[in-house]
Order: C-alpha cells, then structure tokens, then sequence
C-alpha cells in the first residue's frame, strides 16, 4: 500500500513538474499541426488516410538531408578536435534548415501523389491511404540502414536539432522560464496554425469553395469551378502542414531521435479530427487531451509504472474519443427524428428552449 | 505472339506488369546501392530459386503471410476495411508465445491444438472490435482498426518486456519456443510443416464459402451493395460480423502457425510484421480474389526471401521488397484507371474506346 501512495506521489509529481508543460507542447505541435491539415483536408472533402504516411516520409526526408549536410561538413575532421566542435556548431546552424526544406517538399510531393490517386485515378481513398503508408514506412526503413548499415532501429547519425526560442528577459521566471527557454519556434508557429486555418476556411472566397467540394459540389460546379481541382489545391494546404508535422517530429529539440518503431501520430491527428467533426476549436481541444495523456507516457518512463499499457492508452484514448463522437452523432439523429415525426404528426413544434430543456445540458444549467 | 497476348485478360496483364514493376524497382535499387551488383542481383533473383530447401523455406514463408491475405480477400469482398488483421496476427503470436513457453512442461498433444485454438480466436476477438464499433456506431473502420493495431502494438510489446524477453537475445526477442512444440514436418528434410496444409485446406474451403455457398454469396452481395443485399433480405450486418470474424480468425491462426515452426521467437518489439503487410498488398493485388493471392504470395514471398538473403550477405536493407511491393501495388492501381496504357493494349484500349463510342452514338440515334 505504502509503495502505491510512494508511486502515485512520484506519478503527481512527475506531472506537476515543470518538465511535463515543456513535453505537453513537444507532444502538441506535431499533432496540432496535423490535425489542423486534416481539418482542411475534412472540409474539403477529402479523406486523407495517407497522412501518417506523408508524416513519416516528410520525417525521414528531412532528418536524412540534415544528417546528409553535417556528414558533409564533418568529412576529414578529427573527432573531439576544435575543428571537429566548430563544424558541428555550423551543421546544427545549417543542418535544420535544408532538413525543413527537403521535408517539406519531400511531404508536399507525396501528397500530391495521393491527391494525383485520389482525385484523378479513382483509387479508393482507404485502400489508397494504407498502401501509401506502408509504403512511406518501408522507404523510411530502407534510409535508416542504408545510411548506416549498422543501424537496426534507431538512427546513430548526427543531426541538428530545430532550434530552441529563448527569451533570456523571461527566463528568470518562475515557471514560464524553463518553459520558454526550452521550447523550439515551431511550437510557437503552431500556436499560430488554428487561427490561420480559420481565416481560410471561413473569411476567403477559397475558403469558401473548399468547403462546397464537401458540402455541396453541384453549386461549385454550377459557379464554375472544379471541384477536383479545388480539392487539390485543398490538399497542397493540407500536406504542408501534416510534412510540417513530420518535420517537427523527426527534428524535435534538444536531440533528434530517428527511429523505425511507428507512433501513429498521423492518425492520432486524425482521430482528434475526426472526433470533432471537423471544427477547428474541437480539434484543438482533442489534441490538447491527447497531448496530455501522451506527455504523461513521457514522463512516467522512469517510474516503476509499465511505459508499454501507458502508451498503448493514448490510442486507447483516441478511439474512445471516435466512440464518443459517434453516440453524441446517434443521440442527435435520434433528437433530429422525433421532431419530424412530431412536425409530421402536426404535434406543436418544440421550441428551443424546451428541446434544451427536455434533451441537452444547457437546459439543466438553465434550470 | 501478339495475337496470343492480346487474348490474355487486361486485368492479368496490369497484374504481371505490377510484378515487373516490383523486380525493376528491385533491380534499380540494387544496382544504385550495392557495391558487387553481379553477385547481389544473383542473390536476390536467383538464390530464393536455386534449390529445393530455398523453395521449400519460400512455401513455409508465404504460409502465415497467405492466412493474412485470405483474411483480406474476406473482408475487402464485404467492403469492409477491416485493418485490424495486423493487430489479430500480432496479439495471436504474441499470447501462442506467452502459451507454449509458459506450458512447456504440458503435452504437446494438448499444447499444440490449445495454442491453435487460443490464436483463431484471439483473432477474431480482435476483429471484432472495430467491426462492432462501426456496425453500433458507425466509426469508421478503417481508422478504428488501424489504432487498434497501435494499441495492440503497444500492449503486444509490453507483453514481451514483461512476460517474453530473453535477456540474451539480441533485439529484444522472446525466449525460443522449444522444437517439441513446433508443428511436425510433412516432408523430412524440408521447412514444409503442417501450417503448409492447413493453409492449402482454408485456401479451398474459403473457395468453397465465397464462391458455392449462401453466405459467401451473402458477403459478395453486402460487398457490391448493402441497400439491395437489405431489400432481398439479407441480414446485411450480420454477414458483414461473420465475414470479420472469419477474417480475424484466418489471421490469429496465421499468427499461430508463424510461432510454431516459422519464426523460433516472439521478435516483433514494437514493429509490425512484415508478413501481415505482405498479405494486404497480396489481397490487393490480388483484387480480393483467394486464388489469385496464392500467386501473388508467392510473388512477395519471393521477393522478401531474396531480400533476407542480401541482407545475410552484405546488410542491404530488408525493406527493399516491401518498398518494391508498394511501388508494384501503386502502379497496378494506376493501370486499374486505365490512366497508363500499356503498349501492348494500347491499340486494344483505344478500339474498346472507340466501340464505345460508336454504341452511344447508336443509342443516340434511337433515342
């Protein structure tokens, strides 16, 4: 018993640690920014299965073409020498750069070949997401060894890491210090993503047509655009910012790690989505969730918890979360079915207060 | 000759060009990435051919990667992409591991058959939880089971830290599951094990089930059209459950099989067996078809043998022949669109064009 308080102690403590904030937003920006090119992908009416697969293709991509660079510049020199510390001090300067780059469009490309798939072959977007998944972890394998053939599951290149935000006026801050002074510009992009994708789905005429190729094609092609063609265009959106999801996994700071062992973030993202119907606010809401319990696998790896149920909780999570979502959708079909049953009968209509009232929370608040 | 060729069904064609594909891709990366290309294209192509141990390890190979692909055909005949399959086979071989390691000391006629049992049905539990997900509450299917087999990834893992590992092994893999219980030779001197039959004996009677029975009628109805399997009054839910079902089963007993002669340890720590991959590109290319996933098996088989051995020899990655698979399946699905004519249907596929046209003109005129 005394052991379980002692291990519960150490799991609290472990979460209200100022560690545990730097890992939330570690964990967040990827699947934030996934899930926000999901969302355009969603409202565009495009299922887009294969962003696991542009993750972990724009992820290699970029983590290899950096790795590349610093081979590059510390050819011939010594290891543990001056010359040695200088030119890795310049590949963690340039290193990050040509990776974002190369990632990107490494994952921008792979999208569009889905979207080529999708949208111009008629390939079932299912079976068309899986084999382009398994196709991004197989290309992803054969980087990993044939970069190094020595290397099994984890990658042992050097790479530069993207670089860390300090704010040195705010580092002396009690919390918020160590939280600014160890979270990489990418988070912060991130933070700035939602807001972005709100704008463009709902204050620009491109927005707008993105979302009638979901909702109702006959009035884009009535207008006279092309709703495949605004489906792409949706797409090169979408696969920017899930490659920029990859890319902030593959070269999170302080120290990249590569390895061959999936985590499912693309889907996680999805999942988050998918559960929310769609909105932007939910998503954001859902990735936090799913951030939280996954910052809690983190942290809780030194303690004498087992890591592997820990983790296999967060996809726990996550399919609870479309469980949920799909009986909230059953419970408001069956709402929507009993008045147009009672409107065909000629029964008063209820009014809004009173379907609040009789179904929903916001009437029991109310009361 | 091009007469004789042009007799041949287009479908055939684009699957034997897929293959050709698949060699190519193969041909290219060896020959960009290997030192002796002579002695590693031998390798690769011709060693899995050479003698009959390699072909009887080939057949013994395919064996668990067919009851994969049979799944796959079940549940892509009904439409439901149903991915969980890859968690089916992984928990069965995880827990027939868990099984016949921790009862050595039982008999084997009561171990072998037990362990059989437990891995058909663990699989089809498994299956089933995304398909009564999407027939309770709609979710989609194929999201659900893809974090499904995350989840179970995970638990699968833990299960082998926990209850598996050898700590002398290397790459984390479980302790050997003793000779006395692995499934008995059919032919002495060869890999041929009773897995061998047991596959050969669901090839036929899976046959049997979708092509002369009522419910395999049942499920390629549900498959074409759920609305008109309904109106002639088919119980379009429960045959899709049964098809799950069936499938999940057909992919635990895989799992099983795998345990019990193929591989000697549990070693899938925190990765996804190639193998069940295999038979979802098999049962792709195969168009769903159970026959035909004999062939095309074969086919990956093949190719992941050749792999293994370069591997042996000079440490080219694996990942090759999964990668050379996909770019084959991707390429079959872009022929499928009629989208990439090959020469030698090309003359074919304009006159079928034009004969169209002509017909429609026809109707014109009538109309």
């Amino acid at each position: 018993m005394a052991q379980l308080i002692e291990l519960l102690r150490q799991m609290g403590a472990a979460v209200f640690d100022n560690g545990y904030l730097v890992r939330l937003l570690a964990v967040c920006t990827p699947l934030l920014l996934a899930a926000m090119g999901l969302v355009i992908a969603r409202r565009s009416g495009v299922f887009f299965l294969a962003a696991e697969g542009v993750m972990t293709f724009s992820g290699m991509a970029a983590y290899f073409a950096d790795a590349l660079v610093c081979r590059a510049l510390l050819a011939g020199a010594e290891q543990g020498s001056a010359e040695y510390e200088q030119l890795m001090a310049r590949g963690a300067r340039v290193g990050w750069m040509v990776g974002l780059l190369v990632g990107m469009i490494a994952g921008m490309l792979l999208a569009m070949l889905f979207a080529l798939f999708l949208l111009r072959f008629k390939t079932d977007e299912l079976l068309a997401g899986v084999v382009f998944n398994i196709f991004a972890l197989s290309v992803s394998g054969m980087c990993l060894h044939l970069f190094d053939r020595e290397d099994l599951l984890v990658s042992s290149a050097q790479v530069g890491a993207l670089p860390v935000l300090s704010i040195p006026s705010l580092a002396q801050v009690p919390v918020l210090g160590g939280l600014l002074g160890s979270t990489g510009w990418l988070t912060y992009f991130s933070l700035l993503v939602p807001p972005a994708v709100f704008y463009l789905l709902n204050c620009t005429d491109f927005g707008l047509r993105l979302r009638a190729a979901e909702e109702n094609p006959a009035a884009l092609i009535g207008t006279g655009w092309s709703v495949q063609r605004t489906q792409l265009y949706g797409m090169l959106f979408a696969g920017g910012a899930v490659s920029l999801a990859g890319v902030a996994i593959a070269l999170m700071p302080p120290q990249p790690v590569y390895t061959l062992q999936p985590n499912g973030a693309g889907y996680l993202a999805f999942a988050a989505v998918w559960a929310s119907g769609g909105g932007i606010l939910k998503s954001c809401v859902s990735v936090l969730l799913l951030g939280i319990v996954d910052a809690c696998t983190d942290v809780w790896q030194g303690l004498s918890v087992p890591s592997g149920l820990i983790s296999a909780l967060l996809y726990a999570a996550a399919l609870a979360g479309l469980w949920l979502h799909a009986h909230n959708l059953k419970r408001r079909g069956k709402v929507r079915l009993q008045m147009q049953q009672q409107i065909a009968l000629g029964e008063e209509f209820p009014d809004r207060k009173k379907r609040w009232f009789r179904g929903g929370l916001r009437g029991k608040r109310k009361s | 000759m091009n007469k004789k060729i042009r007799k041949i069904p287009l479908p055939v064609l684009w699957r034997v060009a897929a293959g050709l594909m698949a060699i190519v891709v193969c041909f290219l990366m060896i020959c960009l990435f290997e030192k002796q290309r002579a002695d590693s294209l031998y390798t690769f192509f011709i060693a899995p051919l050479s003698s009959v141990s390699a072909l009887t390890g080939l057949v013994s190979y395919i064996t668990p990667m067919l009851f994969v692909a049979l799944g796959c055909t079940v549940v892509f005949q009904c439409r439901r992409y149903n991915l969980a399959l890859i968690a089916s086979f992984l928990l069965s071989a995880c827990l027939v591991s868990i099984f016949l390691l921790q009862g050595d000391e039982k008999p084997v006629w009561y171990l072998v058959p037990a362990a059989l049992i437990i891995g058909t049905t663990v699989g089809a539990v498994v299956t089933a939880i995304p398909g009564l997900m999407a027939l309770r509450r709609r979710v989609n299917i194929t999201l659900s089971s893809l974090l499904l087999s995350y989840f179970v990834l995970q638990l699968s893992s833990f299960l082998l830290e926990h209850s598996l590992r050898d700590p002398n092994a290397a790459e984390g893999a479980s302790f050997e599951i003793p000779q006395r219980l692995w499934l008995p030779r059919i032919l002495p001197g060869t890999e041929l094990r009773l897995g061998v039959l047991f596959a050969a004996a669901a090839l036929g009677l899976l046959y049997l089930l979708l092509y002369r029975s009522r419910i395999g009628y049942g499920i390629r109805a549900v498959g074409a059209s759920e609305s008109m399997s309904a109106y002639v009054g088919l119980s379009w839910s429960g045959v899709a459950m049964a098809a799950q079902l069936l499938a999940g089963a057909l992919a635990g007993f895989g799992g099983a099989v795998e345990m019990m002669g193929i591989q000697t340890r549990y070693v899938w720590n925190g990765v996804f067996p190639s193998v069940a991959m295999f038979g979802i590109l098999a049962a792709l290319l195969a168009d769903s078809n159970p026959l035909r996933a004999v062939l095309c098996c074969l086919f990956y088989g093949y190719l992941h043998q050749g792999a293994a051995l370069l591997q042996a020899q000079t440490g080219f990655p694996t990942e090759v022949s999964l990668f050379a698979g996909t770019v084959s399946i991707l390429f079959y699905f872009a022929l499928c669109a009629d989208l990439i004519p090959l020469p030698i249907n090309g003359k074919r596929a304009v006159k079928s064009d034009a004969a169209v046209e002509k017909t429609e003109k026809k109707e014109g005129e009538v109309g």
